[in-house]
């Protein structure tokens, strides 16, 4: 079968990794690369990659995103460049960056790009940096993009370097990048892991139109975890590690994991996404043992698929929940999934995809979004 | 159905049927009420269960908590030993104090955990590093340290529970402070200062402590620094004063060469000019001693007589200071060859034999057979009559003198001794000095050019001259000489 994805990565120091993948994707396609898509950590210039790239591989489009952590097979990149080649004559890739936060001119950008995909079974994948607030983003990309794009895509809350910028064709700046598409079938998985524990509570009050949770139980919404933690919730509080429990909330009969970002003086929770008034919702945790033993299980419909990229939009919370365990879980995916698909991702903040029972596009900082492509 | 037969019938079925009825629903009541309390208990086990699994949840909760809180100090203590040894490889080997200050930048902060840094100069709270700082949040602080900065003598660390991290905290609306002086020989050199936790967590007792010895080893490398810099002054002072000593002694040296250079063209255009005149005079003086011209007075001829052994000596000082000259100034070609130094030793003795024996002197020569060595024959004869003459001079009647050659590491040492009246110490240095005569000589005649000749002769060959001497008993001069091996045959 003739090859259409082909990765690569280095860990080497400046300009001499850029040259390593390069090389190491002219060897399978010493002819033409016809699209690039290039992840690198803060410690690459991205000018320097931009030049390589251009001068060996001359593709016909290229991207790059910087991430402050990669994944390549089942290693977690802390420093080094990951590239991807995609060689589909039918596939189609255009990148869009948006400079500007607000949701209208989101909505502006990118209606102007939509003229290159009429059909249906476009794609999206967007990239939103730490200085975008990641409601009106997204919003503006629903809106513009309506249903026929599979939205998903990856995103930053902390600042991790002074400036962030992306390659974008033949240039180098900061922004909003989208990598839209045709011609490919994306479709994307979300693996969670997280296990609902204790007995369900209802989120009583909801500040109107927003993500935070005044009460839970006719009580300060703060209280479950003071429930739960008892004299353990002083030093939960004070490090912040509400993201590590999320809450598994049950609305009109579906279930979606809402992750908690901090709380409020007045014990009121901020949390990534909106909530409903009067549903019930279970505090959940990922533990690692039970995680791996279902693992197998969610990945099922990727093993019995046609291979091809397999993308990862890992998180950071993720990361920080299950320490070596996050390797383990990359390991297990590469066993599962290695041989057919070419494994590569990110690290990020939080990611968002289209849910797999309503269509709608979620944010959340806890799961493992899978995009294969083929 | 049933009809009523009678009236007892009318009444007893319809009564009948209702106690059925009443007794059916007690008893469908009874079971039903059963039914209630057994769903009741069921109910009850139910929730005791939740509570059960809900008190199950909290110890997990509690216990996956505890682990993660454990785990995240390991690794925030491996963290912070990652980034000591980083900061210790970025900067062992800096030698510059901007070099230095350079890693403090914002990669540095983070990885310590906080957003903002300052870097003050101590005595004059001049910015050296800023990191996230804007410009009237610098001028604040400065403002504030101008007043407060001598606190950190007494004080290795400010946190936020100390009074003044407090007041800079509410004026700056800025959480989290700490702050410390960087010392160097007892010395502070600078105030860091850094700001706002990454996380918005409080500062831990590990960051404390972490940053208490970020500045002892700033504090150390300032030191090392100065240490290095004060080195390399002293250093450069010392080269300098070298090369400012070695540029006179050059220039010294030149002068030197140059009033030699003078002196010798000097002294050989004198001689050359002495010469002609002298060899005139040497030459009637001569014919007329001879009586060529006829005869002479005895009291003339003795006067004559006189003239020309004066005239003799004239000769003699002026040749040996010709020689001297030619030799000074490279105009002698030294014609360095193997030959026979005892052969030469036997000749020079046999030539002077004449005026030891009208000393009565003992004359000895001590040498092996034949000695080959490397040497232009005719300065060393030149040399060895000069040694010879000199002892000659010096050597009282039936004194001694000895010739000796040996061979001792390669060399030929050859040795001119007499029994003479010897040389004082104190003349030893300014013995081979032209014209030097010593004091217990003055009353023997010399020209003081003899032991100058034959030193400039021995250098001429690159070897070494010397000399032992004991006041009243006796001198000797000694000088090396190459041997060259025979071929073997």
């Amino acid at each position: 079968m003739e090859k259409i994805f082909v990765t690569a990565l280095s860990e080497k120091t400046g300009e001499e990794a850029i040259k390593e993948v390069s090389l190491k994707i002219k060897a399978v396609f010493p002819r033409a690369a016809k699209h690039i898509i290039v992840f690198y950590t803060p410690h690459y210039q991205p000018l320097t990659i931009l030049k390589t790239i251009q001068y060996t591989l001359k593709p016909d489009f290229l991207s790059g995103v910087e991430a402050p952590a990669l994944i390549f097979e089942d290693n977690i990149i802390e420093k080094g460049v990951v590239a991807c080649c995609i060689n589909n004559e039918k596939a189609f890739l255009k990148n869009i960056l948006i400079k500007n936060a607000s949701s209208s001119d989101i909505e502006l950008a990118m209606r102007k790009g939509l003229h290159d995909f009429p059909g249906e079974k476009n794609f999206v994948f967007s990239f939103i940096p730490p200085h975008f607030n990641y409601s009106q983003a997204i919003s503006g990309l629903k809106i513009s993009l309506g249903k026929n794009f599979n939205m998903s895509g990856a995103g930053y809350v902390k600042k991790y370097a002074p400036r962030t910028f992306h390659i974008i064709d033949k240039t180098v700046d900061e922004g909003l990048l989208n990598i839209m598409g045709r011609g490919l079938d994306v479709e994307s998985y979300k693996i969670s892991g997280f296990m609902p524990l204790g007995k369900p509570f209802t989120i009583t009050k909801v500040l109107a139109k927003s993500n935070v949770i005044s009460e839970i139980n006719n009580q300060p919404a703060i209280n479950i975890y003071k429930k739960y933690l008892e004299e353990k919730f002083d030093a939960f509080k004070k490090n912040r590690l509400f993201p590590i429990y999320p809450f598994r909330v049950i609305e009109e009969g579906k279930a979606r994991l809402v992750s908690v970002l901090d709380s409020l003086e007045d014990g009121s929770l901020v949390c990534m996404e909106e909530v409903k008034e009067n549903c019930q919702a279970n505090l959940t945790i990922l533990h690692p043992p039970s995680l791996f033993e279902k693992l197998e299980y969610e990945l099922e419909p990727l093993k019995n698929s046609t291979g091809g990229l397999l993308f990862i939009t890992n998180s950071f919370i993720r990361k920080k929940i299950l320490k070596d365990s996050a390797q383990e879980e990359l390991r297990l995916i590469n066993k599962h999934l290695g041989a057919s698909f070419k494994i590569i991702g990110i690290y990020s903040d939080y990611c968002f995809c289209p849910s797999y029972e309503t269509g709608e596009v979620g944010i959340e900082n806890g799961p493992l979004l899978l995009s294969a492509w083929r | 159905m049933i009809k009523p037969t009678s009236p007892i019938d009318q009444f007893f079925i319809p009564a009948m049927f209702l106690m059925g009825t009443v007794s059916f629903l007690a008893l469908y009541l009874v079971a039903k009420l059963k039914q209630i309390s057994s769903l009741k208990s069921t109910l009850g086990e139910f929730e005791k269960t939740v509570e059960e699994l809900d008190h199950q949840a909290r110890l997990i909760v509690k216990s996956d908590m505890e682990l993660k809180l454990y785990q995240e100090e390991v690794e925030d203590k491996l963290n912070k030993l990652t980034f000591l040894k980083n900061l210790i490889l970025a900067s062992v080997n800096t030698m510059d104090k901007e070099e230095l200050l350079i890693q403090i930048n914002e990669e540095l902060i983070n990885d310590l955990g906080f957003k903002k840094a300052l870097v003050l100069d101590y005595e004059n709270l001049e910015t050296k590093v800023s990191v996230n700082s804007s410009g009237p949040e610098t001028e604040q602080i400065k403002n504030f340290l101008s007043q407060k900065k001598k606190i950190f003598e007494t004080s290795p660390l400010l946190s936020g529970d100390n009074d003044i991290c407090k007041i800079l905290s509410s004026s700056l609306g800025t959480k989290n402070i700490l702050m410390a002086p960087v010392r160097a020989r007892e010395k502070i050199h600078e105030i860091f200062l850094v700001a706002e936790t990454l996380n918005g967590s409080e500062i831990k007792l590990g960051e404390k402590a972490t940053f208490t010895i970020i500045c002892m080893y700033l504090g150390q490398c300032l030191e090392n620094i100065k240490m290095f810099e004060d080195n390399f002054a002293e250093k450069e002072e010392l080269k300098r004063k070298n090369d400012d000593r070695t540029r006179e002694l050059v220039k010294s040296l030149r002068e030197i060469e140059e009033i030699s250079k003078a002196k010798t063209n000097f002294i050989s255009s004198v001689s050359h000019e002495l010469r002609t005149p002298l060899t005139s005079v040497k030459g009637f003086s001569a014919l007329l001693i001879a009586e060529k011209f006829g005869a002479l007075p005895p009291e003339a001829k003795l006067r004559l007589e006189k003239i020309d052994s004066n005239v003799n000596k004239l000769v003699d000082m002026v040749n040996a200071l010709l020689d001297i000259a030619r030799i000074e100034s490279g105009k002698t070609e030294v014609k360095m060859a193997p030959a026979d130094i005892v052969k030469l030793l036997k000749d020079t003795g046999d030539f002077l034999s004449p005026q030891m024996q009208a000393k009565e002197l003992v004359f000895e020569l001590q040498a092996p057979e034949s000695l080959m060595v490397f040497m232009d024959k005719a300065l060393i004869e030149r040399a060895l009559i000069n040694l010879i003459n000199n002892a000659l001079k010096f050597t009282p009647v039936k004194g001694k003198i000895i010739l000796k050659c040996v061979k001792q590491a390669g060399q030929a040492i050859i040795s001119v001794s007499d029994t003479g009246c010897g040389i004082p110490q104190e003349d030893m240095p300014k013995l081979f000095d032209e014209f030097y005569r010593s004091h217990l000589t003055q009353n023997i005649q010399g020209t003081g050019l003899g032991l100058s000749l034959v030193k400039h002769i021995i250098d001429t060959h690159k070897e070494k001259i010397s000399v032992e001497s004991e006041v009243g008993k006796g001198t000797t001069f000694s000088f090396t000489l190459k041997i060259a091996e025979r071929p073997n045959l």
